[in-house]
C-alpha cells in the first residue's frame, strides 16, 4: 500500500509535466480557477495614521487563483490551491529603482494555500490520511466559527475574512459508522493570524497639529495605575518629548514538540441534525499584550528634548478548547436553518508588565493580569432562511469576536445580519451585510451590489464602513476603545471588482 | 475503553489544563532589561562601629534623623523615606555637634513600587561643604536631651528670622547676600543631582528640626526621640528645566524620629552611609 502512495506522490511531482502530457492523465487532472481585479478607494479622512489623509486608492490588487486536483485513481488525490497576486502601487523611490526591478514597479507575491496530497479508504475502507500544507475549517456557523481553531485567519484583508493561514499538518479521519467520523489532526508548528495593515495603530500615540504628544494607548493595566503612567509624562511639556514610533516585538513559542497543535473531532450525521464534539490544544492565534518599556532620554542632538521609545512583547497564550458545533434544520419550523457553537475556552493565564526608565533608572513598574486563567465560553448561534426565491437571511449572534480572549479588552457580544435579494433572474443580488457591537454599539456595514453579467463573470460594487468613536470614551481603560471605531480596526472605503470564474 | 471512560479522561485534562500555565509579562521584563543588584548596604551581618565610648552625651555618635515624608512631584502624593545622616559630638560650647554625612531617599508612588522620579542624590562637593557646617543642638543644663526650632541651612546665611524668612528663588536671588555658593562649584547655592528627570538642580534649602525629649538608653549606647520637622526648598538654576520647580515635601509626624548610637572614634562618614540600615536596626522602639 505505502508503495502505491509513494508512486502516487512520485507521479504528482516529478512526472507530471511529461504525464499530463498523456490522454490519460489530463483525465485525472480537474483544474478551476478565478481571475478577479479589486481597487478600493477609501472613502475618508480620519481613520488612516494621519488626521487629515484619505480619499485615495487603498488597494489596486489582481489575483489569478488555481485550483488543481489530480486523482490518479479513486483513493489518491492531490490537492494545489495557488495565488499569483500583483498589488498595483509602485514600490520603487528613487531613479535608480525604476531600472533595477520590473517588481519594485509592479509588485507581486506567489502564495500557496493548499498541496496536500489524501488517500481515502487506504489501508482499510474506513480510513483516510491526509498529509500537506492544509486550510481546514471546523464548525457549523457561517464563518463565526468559534471550535475552528486548526488555521488562523488571515485578515491582511479584513474584507476577505473566511481567508486563512494555512499550515503544514497530518490529519486522520476513521469512519467506525455512517453517522460517525472521527478526525485526528496535529500541526507540528504554531502559526499566527495575519492582521490587517492597521493593526499597529492600536500601539500608536496620538500627536496633535504641532506635533506634540496628546495621548497614547492605555495598556492593559488597572485604571490607577494607567493614570499614573500618564501623569510621569504630564508632568513634562508633551512637545518636549520625541516618541518613537511604538515598536511591537512578537513572543513567538519555540519550534518543540510541546508547542506544537493538537485537534480532535468526533462528529455525528443524523437527518435532520449535524452534530460534532471536538478538542484542541495549542495556542491562541491573536496577540495578547505581554510586556512593554518605555525608556526615556535626554536627547544628544535636541538639547531640551526628551526621546522616548516605547517597545512592547505580545504573545500567543496556550490554551486547551473543549468545543460543541450543530446545524439543524427545523422542519417543524418552515424548514429554518438553526446553527450553533460553543467552545469552553481553559487558557494559559497571562501577566501584563510595564516599566517606564529614565535612561538606565527605573522610574515606574506596574503588573495586571491580562488573561486570568478562568475558563470561558466563546459562542454563536444563528438562523438562515429563505423566504422567497429572491430574498435570504442569515442572524447569529456572537458570544466573542475572532481576536477576543477574555483579556483586559472582554468578550464582547455581536450580532450579525445578512439580507440577500436577488432581482433579474438572479443576475442582479443586492446583499446587505453588517455586523453590531451590542456592547459599545460600534458597527461595521458592507453593502454590495453583484451584477451577473454573464455566467462565470460578475462585477461586485460596494462599501466596508465602520462606525464608532476613534478614540476610547476613557483613555486609561483598556476596554474603552471601541471594537470597530478605533482606528486599528482600519479604514473605510468602497470597491469595484470583476470577477471571472472557472 | 467506552464513552463513559473516555468522557472522564477528557474531563480530567480538560479541568488540569488551565492549571499551572502562566507567562508572567513581568519576569519577562526582568529577563529583557535585568535590573542591577543593589549594592550592599549593610542590613545583613555584623558592622564594625569600632569600640563605643560614651558617657551621658559625651563620646562620638552616629545619628539617624528619620523621616517619614510625602512627596507629590505629579500630583498625587508618594510616600518618601528621607534619611539624614550625620556623626555627632559634644563640643566644648556644650552643644551636641551634628556633622552630615549622606542623604538617603526612598519614593514608592505604590505598594511594591519604587521611583526615581524626583530622587535626589548629594554629591561629595556638597557632603564636604555640609561636614564643615555642622547643625548645633544646645544640650539642656538640667542633663536632658530636646531642642525645639533648630534651622539647619544650604546655601543661606545670615537670614534675618532663619525659620521664616521667604527663601530666594530664581527669579530674585542674583545679589541677595543670604545666598552663597556653599559647596564652591561656582554654581549658585548648592547642587543636588536629580536622578529623574535626569539633571543638576541649584538650589537653597531649609530644614527646620525639633527634637522632643530623647530617652538615653541606661548602657549609653542609644539616645532616640521624636522628631519634628519642616523642608523649604527653592530652586535658583537647573541643568534641565524641568527641575526649576521643586516638589513640596510634606512630613508627616508619625514615624519621624532620631536615632543616636554611640560608635568608636574612628568610626567615619562612608561606613555610616553604606552600613546604616545594618547600625540602626536594633534601635530602641
Amino acid at each position: 500500500m505505502l508503495r502505491r502512495v509513494l508512486f502516487a506522490l512520485c507521479a504528482l511531482f516529478v512526472l507530471l509535466p511529461s504525464a499530463a502530457r498523456a490522454e490519460g492523465w489530463l483525465d485525472m487532472i480537474s483544474l478551476s480557477g478565478l481571475l478577479e481585479t479589486d481597487v478600493r478607494f477609501n472613502v475618508e479622512d480620519y481613520r488612516g495614521p494621519v488626521e487629515g489623509e484619505g480619499y485615495n486608492f487603498a488597494i489596486n490588487r489582481n489575483d489569478a487563483i488555481l485550483h488543481a486536483e489530480i486523482r490518479p485513481h479513486d483513493s489518491l488525490v492531490a490537492v494545489f490551491d495557488g495565488r499569483l497576486r500583483f498589488y498595483g502601487f509602485n514600490t520603487a523611490d528613487d531613479l535608480p529603482g525604476l531600472s533595477r526591478d520590473r517588481n519594485q514597479v509592479d509588485p507581486f507575491s506567489v502564495q500557496v494555500d493548499q498541496a496536500y496530497v489524501a488517500t481515502r479508504g487506504l489501508p482499510w475502507s474506513w480510513l483516510d490520511l491526509k498529509a500537506g500544507r492544509m486550510v481546514q475549517t471546523w464548525g457549523s456557523a457561517d464563518v463565526f466559527n468559534q471550535v475552528d481553531l486548526l488555521n488562523p485567519h488571515d485578515f491582511y484583508d479584513p474584507m476577505d475574512y473566511v481567508r486563512k493561514v494555512p499550515n503544514q499538518m497530518f490529519e486522520v479521519d476513521v469512519y467506525p459508522a455512517d453517522w460517525l467520523t472521527l478526525t485526528a489532526v496535529w500541526i507540528p508548528v504554531f502559526k499566527p493570524a495575519l492582521l490587517p495593515p492597521s493593526a499597529p495603530l492600536g500601539f500608536a500615540v496620538e500627536t496633535d497639529a504641532n506635533g506634540c504628544l496628546s495621548s497614547f494607548p492605555a495598556p492593559p493595566l488597572s485604571v490607577e495605575d494607567n493614570q499614573a503612567l500618564a501623569d510621569l509624562f504630564a508632568s513634562v511639556d508633551p512637545c518636549s518629548l520625541n516618541f518613537a514610533t511604538p515598536q511591537v516585538n512578537l513572543y513567538m513559542p519555540k519550534y518543540t514538540f510541546a508547542d506544537s497543535q493538537v485537534g480532535a473531532r468526533a462528529k455525528f450525521s443524523f437527518e435532520t441534525i449535524d452534530f460534532a464534539l471536538t478538542y484542541y490544544y495549542g495556542r491562541f492565534p491573536y496577540p495578547i499584550a505581554y510586556n512593554a518599556a518605555a525608556v526615556a532620554n535626554p536627547s544628544t542632538t535636541q538639547p531640551g528634548k526628551v526621546n522616548v521609545d516605547y517597545v512592547a512583547e505580545v504573545m500567543y497564550p496556550r490554551m486547551q478548547v473543549a468545543g460543541l458545533d450543530f446545524s439543524y434544520t427545523a422542519p417543524w419550523l418552515f424548514d429554518v436553518g438553526i446553527v450553533g457553537e460553543l467552545a469552553v475556552i481553559f487558557p494559559e493565564q497571562v501577566t501584563f508588565g510595564l516599566r517606564a526608565y529614565q535612561g538606565d533608572a527605573k522610574i515606574y513598574e506596574a503588573t495586571s493580569v491580562n488573561v486570568p486563567s478562568t475558563p470561558f465560553i466563546k459562542a454563536t448561534f444563528g438562523m438562515d432562511y429563505t423566504f422567497t426565491k429572491w430574498l435570504y437571511v442569515n442572524a447569529m449572534y456572537l458570544r466573542g469576536f475572532f481576536d477576543e480572549f477574555n483579556d483586559a479588552y472582554g468578550v464582547h457580544n455581536y450580532v450579525v445580519a445578512t439580507a440577500e435579494l436577488k432581482f433579474r433572474s438572479d443576475s442582479l443580488k443586492l446583499r446587505l451585510a453588517g455586523i453590531l457591537n451590542v456592547d459599545d454599539l460600534s458597527n461595521v456595514a458592507n453593502p454590495q451590489l453583484t451584477w451577473v453579467i454573464t455566467p462565470g463573470l460578475e462585477a461586485l460594487v460596494g462599501a466596508f464602513i465602520f462606525g464608532g468613536k476613534t478614540t476610547p470614551s476613557n483613555t486609561y481603560d483598556y476596554a474603552a476603545r471601541e471594537k470597530f471605531g478605533q482606528k486599528a480596526a482600519g479604514r473605510s472605503f468602497a470597491y469595484l471588482k470583476v470577477r471571472f470564474t472557472f | 475503553m467506552n464513552f463513559r471512560t473516555l468522557g472522564l479522561i477528557s474531563s480530567l485534562s480538560l479541568a488540569a489544563a488551565g492549571c499551572g500555565l502562566h507567562s508572567d509579562g513581568l519576569a519577562r521584563l526582568e529577563e529583557l532589561y535585568p535590573t542591577p543588584q543593589p549594592v550592599d548596604a549593610g542590613t545583613g551581618g555584623p558592622v564594625d562601629i569600632g569600640t563605643p565610648m560614651c558617657s551621658g552625651y559625651g563620646g562620638k555618635w552616629a545619628v539617624r534623623l528619620y523621616q517619614d515624608t510625602s512627596i507629590s512631584p505629579l500630583g498625587t502624593p508618594w510616600k518618601m523615606t528621607l534619611i539624614d545622616l550625620f556623626l555627632a559630638e559634644k563640643s566644648a560650647a556644650g552643644t551636641m555637634d551634628l556633622r552630615f554625612c549622606n542623604q538617603d531617599v526612598t519614593i514608592t508612588p505604590g505598594p511594591g513600587q519604587s521611583t526615581n522620579l524626583g530622587k535626589a542624590q548629594v554629591p561629595a562637593g556638597l557632603k564636604a561643604a555640609l561636614f564643615q557646617a555642622p547643625l548645633s543642638v544646645p544640650l539642656p543644663s538640667d542633663g536632658t536631651f530636646h531642642a525645639a526650632d533648630l534651622p539647619w541651612l544650604w546655601a543661606l546665611q545670615n537670614l534675618t528670622d532663619p525659620l521664616n524668612d521667604p527663601l530666594p528663588s530664581k527669579d530674585n536671588y542674583m545679589g541677595d547676600p543670604h545666598v552663597f555658593d556653599q559647596d564652591g562649584d561656582t554654581q549658585p547655592g548648592v547642587t543636588l543631582n536629580i536622578l529623574s528627570p535626569l539633571g543638576d538642580r541649584y538650589m537653597v534649602r531649609r530644614a527646620v528640626f525639633s527634637f522632643e525629649l530623647g530617652k538615653l538608653t541606661l548602657d549609653n549606647q542609644w539616645l532616640t526621640g521624636v522628631l519634628k520637622s519642616r523642608i523649604d526648598e527653592s530652586a535658583l538654576g537647573a541643568t534641565n528645566q524641568l527641575l526649576l520647580t521643586p516638589a513640596p515635601i510634606t512630613v508627616n509626624a508619625a514615624g519621624t524620629l532620631y536615632q543616636f548610637r554611640c560608635v568608636g572614634q574612628t568610626y567615619t562618614c562612608e561606613a555610616l552611609a553604606r552600613d546604616h540600615q545594618a547600625v540602626f536596626k536594633d534601635a530602641p522602639k
